[in-house]
């Protein structure tokens, strides 16, 4: 649950400042600036939709109904609530639209690999610079024999007398909604904005951002500023945070960036192999940038390390960066193409920009001029 | 430096009012042109402000700051706040910051705590 509701203070620049509350046991992260119309309302109201979706859907919390349906066994029906049943539906969708780069099933493979959140927790190297290795990765077969049961096809969700419905053919199916349950909840948010006649706001649920109208200083509208932080040093190896570019949007837009530094653990391989792991899982059933020769995983090289996405559903922005790093930097920016949302893919050498994104203050966020752009899709693979 | 040139400094005019404020108001220049060419791309900063009086630290460098009404913590890049003597307690509850344009208000205090980062931007993605 949240600390408290409505933690607020008046910043001078005139929009209400709702400091960043960890909320649900640290689960999500909420933080608000909005003004105009009746902020601290609109604020609870957000706390009651985030805290309600966290219920439901948390893989962490053992009492919410996708820890229910993980848990039970093969053709039971289990009742759900509204939101975990609406995100399924629209997972499942996401899942068709990305051919499975994006896929809510994959949570046995992210136990396999140990990259679900209670794997990380542990195995996240700390900033001193130590880290904590897995005794082992998992075998080629134990992963195909994973993906096996993975997929939205192995799941059945129904509606009868007003109550919703998730039911699985196989017990060893389970949901992991990671990847959109932040961004339908910063969606719900937005719908709650326009009820209290919000004139701006800037909403961010662990790292899914929404800009809501313009950004107005001093009474003038202008362009929201947003930095995207440099993917490289990773998260443990430095806490100097610079950033790899910027870019102006205009507003009533969503921005949520994955990659592959944040969460993910080292292994320590045979010999002087290190293999990174990231947290994403591409539609092979192995984590992105990982292969395997010579008898072990290795790092392949030039795999998206950071994608942003910048669209108008905050849900589908959530989805598609995960998308992106699983799929690489060519098949990532033809899926944005071809869904017409914006996006700033690098890999550990280059970049690409789909859509007309604006960048910001070239000189001074400049970390993207260390990689080679890629201008035409095509010539990128 | 010669004797005929030590006798024409001495017979110099002294150093008058003006010539001080000429020279005062060029290390006024030179401090400012300095501090906007070498100004450095800092990290981000954690601006305390008690009743209008700010205090900058590093985000990146772990401390604990005891102040006369709180005690507020930075460690590995995040923000929080104990031991408020405030009535509502909202500072505390507040919990973590860690990203620019994040904040931390004790309304009772008249305290602000404040992520800035680099530059003047108004969010920054990428850090979850
Ligand atoms: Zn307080």
């Amino acid at each position: 649950m949240f600390a408290v509701f409505g933690v607020f203070g008046c910043a001078a620049s005139g929009y209400t400042v709702f400091g960043e509350v960890e909320a649900f046991s640290g689960d999500i992260m909420f933080s608000a600036r909005i003004m105009g119309g009746r902020a601290e309302y609109a604020y609870q109201r957000m706390c009651g939709v985030i805290s309600d979706i966290n219920k439901q859907c948390s893989t962490t919390r053992a009492d919410s109904d996708v820890a229910k349906f993980n848990a039970s066994g093969a053709n039971a029906d289990i009742e759900v609530g509204e939101h975990c049943y609406k995100i399924f539906i629209e997972a499942k969708e996401y899942a068709a639209l990305t051919d499975g780069a994006y896929d809510p099933t994959i949570m046995p493979l992210a136990e396999l690999w140990h990259v679900d959140a209670e794997s990380l927790a542990e195995y996240r190297p700390s900033i001193d610079g130590t880290h904590v290795s897995p005794l082992s990765l998992p075998t080629v077969e134990e992963v195909q024999s994973a993906l096996e049961y993975c997929g939205v096809e192995h799941i059945d969700a129904f509606e009868r007398d007003g109550k919703y419905y998730l039911v699985k053919s196989d017990a060893r199916v389970k949901l992991d909604f990671g990847g959109i349950a932040k961004g339908y909840a910063v969606d719900k948010c937005v719908e709650i904005l326009k009820e209290y006649d919000i004139s701006s706001a800037l909403l961010d649920i662990s790292g899914n951002a929404y800009f809501y109208g313009s950004y107005i200083e001093r009474g003038n509208k202008s362009d929201w500023r947003v930095g995207v932080v440099s993917p490289r040093p990773r998260a443990a190896e430095t806490l100097a945070r610079g950033y790899v570019c910027a870019f102006t949007e205009k507003g009533d837009a969503s921005a949520v960036t994955s990659g592959d530094y944040m969460r993910y653990y080292i292994y320590d391989g045979a010999g002087d192999n290190e293999v990174f792991v990231p947290h994403i899982i591409t539609p092979s059933g192995v984590p992105a940038g990982l292969i395997y020769s010579d008898g072990q995983w290795k790092n392949a090289g030039d795999n998206v390390i950071s994608a942003t996405v910048i669209g108008k559903s905050s849900a589908m922005c959530d989805v598609l960066a995960t998308a992106v790093v699983a799929l690489g930097l060519a098949d990532g920016a033809r899926l944005l193409q071809k869904v017409g949302y914006k996006g700033l893919i690098f890999t550990e050498k280059r970049f690409i920009i789909v859509g007309n994104v604006e960048l910001y203050k070239t000189d001074e966020y400049d970390g993207y001029k260390a990689y080679e752009r890629v201008d035409d899709i095509e010539s990128g693979v | 430096m010669n004797l005929e040139t030590v006798k024409r400094v001495k017979k110099s005019k002294p150093f008058t009012v003006i010539d001080a404020v000429i020279v005062a108001v060029l290390a006024a220049l030179i401090g400012v042109i300095s501090w906007l060419v070498f100004r450095a791309p800092s990290a981000e900063t954690v601006v305390i402000t008690e009743n209008g009086v700010s205090h900058e630290y590093s985000l990146g460098k772990n401390a604990e700051i005891k102040l006369e009404h709180m005690t507020v913590h930075i460690k590995d890049g995040y923000v929080w706040v104990t031991d408020s003597d405030c009535r509502d307690g909202t500072c505390e509850h507040t919990g973590k910051i860690s990203r620019a344009g994040q904040s931390i208000v004790c309304l009772p205090n008249n305290f602000v705590i404040t992520i800035n980062g680099k530059g003047d931007l108004d969010w920054e993605l990428g850090r979850q």
